[in-house]
């Protein structure tokens, strides 16, 4: 006999794989992977063309001597577009999808069918997000397979285990994330009787968490605030800027309390670091990364949990019941 | 086949409604042979089928919400594709399962139909209406607090402020209690007989159709199987001791 | 409500639309949302703006201290204090967009899901008047909360003396406001283009989102190779150079005439003069066409919607 939990979550993955909407979806986040892998390698290839001619220019000047460093070639480096679309667009149709997960239901006769069965709330409620995980899982892991071929035809070279090990290991944190839009805007749509308003609000929420606060460090950057840079406008040496910049610590803090109080943020950062996108940990073994950013995949976990559990939360029968026409 | 009701037919005067030759096909499939009604002005017809036979298919078409793939239809002699914003005019129409806008008044949601039918002196359209419904006092509460019952009251009421010459119902008993569905008898019954309104309703809910409509047409599988008025139905079927037997016969042998 | 003749059906259509918003709460959320980022966006600018500034004392006693005699004019002065406003235009570029397409989405599938579009559909107002209707009222809806907008930011500098505006600056923030609302139209366009089109509801909200994504992300990475996060900074769009490449300079030559997201950026960029370049006016219509097009899409799809197609699926 099958857990209610185990056939709720096979037929909302039965469902949904199904749909229309799914089939969308995937296509999309192909074409997304594609647009952003494209735009990397030929941005790859003008920095190569640019450092033939810089070469060829130096020959010419018979400065065979010179030595400058070539282009080196990182296939995951490549993944940079793809992973922000992940984090922006990922979050938004995660948000999509969550809303759409209760829009459909709430209010209609099968919901209320679905109530009077004897299946605890808990059962239900778990089911969809087991089925949804699945899904999104499904959804990664047909996305990883893709960008490990398309990788591999455009390079030439093939991505080596660790390589590999990597990237599953950024997807894997890639579900926690998208999950925790999933039932945060899932949550929401409970929670509000009107069902645009609780759109209208996962979508602001999405803005101040995904795109507002990741971005201070950028916006706020009184570097960032002329053309150039401030700094370099004023020509003060390293040593004077740093010894400016320690007066205003308070701002800096300010800034810095602010970004990292993003999921975004700290799925970023774990992400980056795993696949070297972030210079310094480039090469670098995967428990050197993780000795060192254990605290942004504590912070991904404890959100997903939260997210999960106002799922959870906020499904009463009263409010699924709820009609929202 | 041509079914003309002349029984009631007035001399002069253009049929309410008028099908000659109308076929519909959807997605390749036709939904709707040939159909040919006469309905002069006065009658109550009552449109009958099961479910899936093409009903609500030909109330769009003669509502105008869709051009049938051939043949003509007259409402009150006005083409329904060429002048259709005169058949409109003209028309009131209770789609089935209407449930109108939670949020607004009963009042807000009548006002804007009656403004898009183009009634003047909405205020006091809207309370006429409620008044011959027996229906006042609840003009100022939002139709989230409404029963079924009371929306399709609200339903009708849209429907008839303009005061059409023919009226369209879809299934209106639909979801109705006993009582729901005896006040709604009457209202029909009252339209007709004080307003003059031809009216036109699809419905599978046979006993009504004894107590309300001066005349029947059956359809099945698209086609139109019979026609005619209550009162030679019940002469033609001596035997069957009611509606519901005559309707199973004629659909099982399609007598015409 | 005193009606004692024949209202328009337009004006009708138009007045209902609104009250419809206001009932469901959908214009106080959007207001509300609105206004809070607006106040926002003023406060990261302001913060950061008096920040530099102060920054800019800090450096002079620095150099002052060092020896320099020749100390650079403040650079902050080269730039207007409408560049404060600059965040703006990525939050409207983007929720804006997203807010609009929300609204006009709901907009037809709310018709629909209460069973009404049938009966409206059979009055004598028309279909071309209904979609007009439609599209009126949510515009005046996304009008009201860009004026409003427009109210919160210039309090904002009239209360804050360091945010003075000279009479020219202000026509330019109300051009930037003009330019957004336009920018809006479309969106809301084409939710209501893809509610008509799509029955399926879940298909009908997706559709125009995914157009979304490509008008704000992929476009702009075709043609100027930046990667998807920066394109969220205005102030690097601004001073970003064009990619390099064959592929990047034919994209650029292909997709121009779609990529009205650019488009909106650019005329923003210009009214809050960050960006140095000259108007276009290419872009201003090219932005306006968008809108007058998706909008009159949706006028051909209601003509084409079937209300027993509905019934059917």
């Amino acid at each position: 006999m099958t857990s209610p939990t185990l056939t709720i979550a096979k037929k909302e993955y039965r469902d949904s794989a199904r749909s229309a909407l799914f089939i969308t979806l995937a296509g999309f986040m192909v074409l997304l992977t594609t647009v952003s892998i494209l735009v990397a390698s030929f941005n790859f290839q003008a920095e190569v063309a640019q450092y033939n001619a810089a070469l060829s220019q130096l020959t010419a000047a018979q400065r065979a001597g010179a030595v400058i460093p070539p282009p080196s070639y990182y296939p995951l480096l490549m993944l940079r577009g793809t992973i922000e679309y992940l984090e922006i667009i990922g979050a938004v149709l995660a948000i999509v999808l969550g809303y759409l997960a209760v829009a459909k239901e709430k209010g209609t006769n099968t919901s209320r069918l679905l109530l009077t069965r004897p299946v605890s709330r808990t059962a239900l409620v778990g089911g969809k997000i087991l089925g949804t995980s699945l899904l999104i899982l499904t959804l990664l892991a047909l996305l990883e397979g893709f960008i490990a071929l398309s990788i591999t035809a455009i390079g030439h070279v093939a991505f080596s285990t660790v390589e590999m090990l990597k990237l599953t290991l950024s997807f894997a944190y890639t579900y926690f994330y998208l999950l925790f839009f999933f039932c945060f805007s899932a949550a929401l749509t409970l929670f509000f009787k009107d069902l645009p308003r609780a759109l209208l609000l996962s979508f602001a929420l999405w803005l101040v968490f995904v795109l507002i606060i990741p971005q201070i460090g950028d916006t706020m950057d009184p570097d960032n605030q002329v053309p150039g840079g401030f700094f370099a406008s004023m020509h003060t040496t390293q040593d004077q800027q740093s010894v400016i910049i320690a007066q205003f610590q308070n701002y800096e803090n300010f800034r810095n309390a602010l970004e990292v109080s993003s999921i975004e943020k700290h799925y970023e950062r774990l992400v980056f670091a795993t696949l070297g996108i972030k210079g310094m940990y480039n090469d670098k073994s995967l428990s050197y990364i993780m000795g060192d950013k254990w605290p942004d995949l504590a912070l991904l976990m404890a959100l997903y949990v939260v997210g999960v559990g106002a799922a959870f939360l906020f499904a009463s029968n009263k409010r699924i019941m709820a009609s929202s026409p | 086949m041509v079914l003309a009701m002349e029984s009631k037919q007035r001399h002069g005067e253009s049929p309410a409604i008028e099908v000659r030759g109308v076929t519909h096909a959807y997605n390749g499939h036709t939904v709707l042979h040939d159909l040919n009604l006469s309905i002069p002005a006065g009658e109550i017809f009552g449109f009958l089928g099961h479910n899936g036979a093409g009903k609500t298919t030909t109330m769009s078409i003669l509502t105008t919400l869709l051009r049938q793939t051939a043949g003509e239809v007259k409402i009150a002699g006005f083409n329904t594709l060429s002048q259709s914003i005169d058949v409109r005019k003209r028309i009131g129409y209770l789609p089935e399962n209407v449930t109108f806008y939670n949020d607004l008044t009963a009042y807000e949601n009548l006002a804007y139909f009656a403004r898009l039918s183009g009634v003047e002196e909405v205020d006091a359209k809207i309370d006429e209406t409620l008044a011959f419904l027996d229906f006042r006092g609840v003009e100022h509460k939002r139709l989230k607090t409404f029963s079924k019952g009371m929306r399709q009251r609200i339903g009708i009421a849209q429907a008839i402020l303009h005061n059409p010459a023919v009226l369209f119902l879809d299934e209106p008993t639909s979801g109705l209690d006993p009582m729901g569905i005896k006040n709604l008898r009457d209202i029909i019954l009252r339209l007709n007989r004080e307003r003059g309104m031809t009216i036109f309703m699809n419905t599978h809910l046979l006993s009504e159709v004894g107590k309300t409509c001066t005349s029947i047409g059956v359809l099945s599988m698209g086609k139109l199987i019979y026609s005619d008025t209550m009162e030679r139905t019940q002469k033609k079927f001596p035997d069957e001791a009611s509606l519901e037997e005559i309707y199973v016969r004629m659909e099982t042998t399609e007598v015409s | 409500m005193n009606s004692s003749r024949v209202a328009s059906p337009l004006r009708t259509i138009v007045a209902h639309e609104l009250r419809t918003l206001r009932r469901e709460g959908t214009f106080s959320t959007l207001l509300g949302i609105f206004s809070a980022v607006t106040l926002f966006a003023v406060f990261i600018g302001w913060s950061t703006r008096s920040t530099t500034l102060a920054i800019y004392a800090a450096t002079v006693a620095t150099l002052k201290a060092a020896g320099v005699s020749h100390i650079a004019p403040n650079p902050l002065l080269g730039v207007s204090t409408l560049a404060i406003f600059n965040n703006l235009i990525i939050y409207t570029l983007l929720v804006g967009a997203l807010l609009a397409i929300v609204i006009g989405h709901r907009s037809f599938v709310r018709d629909r899901k209460s069973g009404v579009v049938p009966l409206l559909l059979s009055r004598p107002a028309g279909r071309p008047l209904y979609i007009a209707g439609k599209l009126c009222g949510i515009n005046v809806a996304l009008l009201l909360v860009i004026l409003g907008m427009f109210v919160v930011s210039a309090l904002s500098t009239l209360f804050i003396p360091a945010l003075h505006l000279s009479g020219g600056e202000f026509l330019s923030l109300a051009a930037f406001y003009a330019v957004s609302f336009v920018y809006l139209t479309f969106f809301a366009a084409i939710g209501l283009l893809f509610g008509v089109y799509m029955s399926n509801e879940s298909l009908a909200l997706l559709a125009p989102v995914l157009v979304w994504i490509a008008v704000v992300f992929i476009l702009p990475e075709l043609s100027t190779g930046q990667n998807p996060v920066s394109l969220l900074n205005p102030v690097t769009l601004a001073h970003a150079p064009a990619a390099s490449g064959a592929f990047f300079s034919s994209a650029r030559a292909i997709l121009s005439p779609f990529s009205f997201g650019q488009d909106y950026t650019a005329l923003a960029l210009h009214f809050l003069r960050i960006s140095p370049g000259p108007f276009d006016i290419g872009a201003i219509l090219a932005l306006a066409a968008a809108g007058v097009v998706a909008g009159a899409a949706c006028v051909f799809a209601l003509q084409k919607y079937s209300t027993t197609a509905d019934q059917i699926a």
